[in-house]
């Protein structure tokens, strides 16, 4: 505890006025504060220090030893104070007036009184990031909003779900599109290839601001792989792979998958078939998976982002805190998770009549990886495959979470 | 998975055959003869339905018990039967 004065009892302090100590406190005015107080003993914390408290306030004082150590803020109740020997810090849950009483006393001058904060774990940025008129905060995350880039001459697959062709925010865009699901079309009756391919490649603005997308004039190539019920297969998607290598997508991106099992080896198939594809100039990107429910679950990495070839995407929230749903390296030889990017609250567009729509998830993570790569790929047009994705995660913005959540930290674009 | 199950005349045999989808990967060093090799695989039963030239891998499917012996085949590193896979978002409802 520091030596701030913050809530130290002030001249307007009433004394002990006898109240009755089970009189419910005041709520506090500062929805940061708790209504109590801790006080801190310049002479330390003994019982003597705690029967002066009690004089002084007429709180119903105990000793933490008293709880064999394990004392909570919640053993104490209105009335009542537990004093921390060992800290030499009280903490009072009384009425403000009883609590404003110690400053009448003769030991004043050794106390330091502050109200109670409520405190959370946080990222690094305490204020969450939000969306602006001008862009989703997970753009400003990135860097994108800021970047010069927009992805220029780079093709960009998106294997999901397909794209809703006529949405207002990709007309005019040249879009090469292929169904690999048995008996239909590319059009998204799911919604997720659609918002997908928006915050990859969406426009530089959209129909309702703000800008969601990261590479604008990237090249746009919609595979669709997955059915309108929102699952697929390895078949079509090595197939949906093998179509956007042979026209040449610099990036392919898969917000798909499914889960692996602790200890449970990567694909071989899949690993081969990503290296080839880096050799032909094809970064793979996969979600990393969203069935952790942290800090309790961390489930690992989904097939087929746990294989070392295809970049592994973890998700982050406006705090720059791992989301609670992303999977984490649990396994080895490819498990982890190589870089994270938004992946709560994404504002993208989403099949009409809706148009738009926020959703969350790793694979909401993993296009903004992609688009990042496409204006990487603009930025240096000798970088491709393995050289591509060396850039994209020396670029990254480190974060201070476990490397098995984040990897290389926080995906940024190029300025 | 596809559960194929042949009944004799005399009814006193009943065989179940489970086929797979299967995904058979091919060595770099087997690439100029992908043909050949899918033709290798078919002799043991893989019921072949495309090929992905670019990658280097073939698409079909194959009985269960059948798979081991695919992966004896020259030119093949990897055959592996196929799983669902599902789109990335998390479960949980979308905070706008």
């Amino acid at each position: 505890m520091g030596e701030r004065d913050v809530g130290k009892v002030g001249a307007t302090a009433s004394g002990a006025d006898g109240r009755s100590p089970s009189a419910a406190p005041s709520r506090p005015v500062d929805p940061r504060h708790t209504g109590r107080h801790v006080v801190l003993l310049k002479d330390g914390g003994s019982r003597a220090a705690a029967e002066r408290l009690r004089n002084a306030t007429g709180l119903r004082m105990s000793m933490s030893s008293d709880f064999d150590g394990r004392v909570r803020g919640a053993h104490t109740a209105t009335g009542e104070g537990v004093m921390f020997e060992r800290l030499g810090v009280a903490l009072l849950h009384g009425d403000p007036d009883q609590v404003r009483a110690l400053a009448k006393g003769a030991g004043a001058r050794k106390l330091i009184v502050e109200p109670e904060r409520i405190v959370r774990v946080s990222g690094p940025w305490d204020d969450p990031l939000a969306d602006s008129e001008a862009a989703t905060w997970g753009l400003q995350a990135t860097r994108v909003a800021s970047s010069r880039f927009s992805g220029q001459g780079v093709r960009v697959a998106i294997l999901d779900t397909g794209i809703d062709l006529q949405h207002p925010d990709f007309a005019g865009r040249a879009i090469v599109s292929q169904s690999f699901v048995a008996g239909g079309t590319v059009a998204d009756v799911f919604g997720h290839g659609t918002q997908c391919a928006g915050v990859a490649c969406g426009p530089l603005n959209p129909g309702r601001p703000p800008r969601y997308g990261v590479a604008p004039d990237a090249e746009i190539y919609v595979g669709k792989v997955v059915g309108d019920d929102g699952s697929g297969t390895d078949g079509d998607v090595l197939a949906g792979i093998d179509w956007a290598v042979g026209n040449g997508c610099a990036v392919i991106c898969m917000a798909l998958g499914t889960t692996a099992r602790q200890g449970e080896p990567h694909s071989q198939v899949y690993e081969q078939v990503a290296a080839r594809s880096l050799a032909a100039g094809s970064v793979l990107v996969a979600a990393a998976g969203n069935q952790s429910q942290r800090p309790d679950t961390i489930v690992p990495v989904d097939h087929p982002a746990d294989c070392p070839s295809i970049l592994s995407v973890g998700a982050v929230d406006p705090h720059l805190g791992i989301a609670v749903f992303s999977n984490g390296g649990r396994n080895p030889d490819g498990g982890e998770v190589d870089i994270a990017a938004p992946g709560v609250a994404i504002l993208s567009c989403w099949p009409g009549p809706a148009l738009y729509q926020a959703a969350s998830g790793t694979s909401m993570a993993a296009p903004h990886v992609a688009g990042i790569l496409a204006l990487l790929a603009e930025a240096d047009p000798a970088a491709r495959g393995q050289a591509l994705r060396a850039l994209l995660l020396r670029a990254a913005s480190g974060l201070p979470l476990p490397a098995g959540d984040v990897g290389a930290g926080l995906a940024q674009a190029p300025q | 998975m596809t559960d194929i199950v042949i009944s004799y005349p005399s009814g006193r045999w009943r065989c179940v055959v489970r086929r797979v989808k299967v995904a058979v990967a091919i060595g770099e060093d087997a690439f100029g003869r992908i043909q050949q090799v899918a033709e290798a695989c078919r002799q043991l039963g893989f019921e072949h339905e495309s090929t992905l030239s670019g990658v280097g891998v073939l698409v079909g499917s194959a009985a269960a018990d059948d798979v081991a012996r695919l992966r004896t085949v020259p030119g093949v590193t990897a055959v592996e039967v196929e799983r669902d896979l599902r789109h990335g978002r998390a479960p949980r409802p979308a905070r706008a």
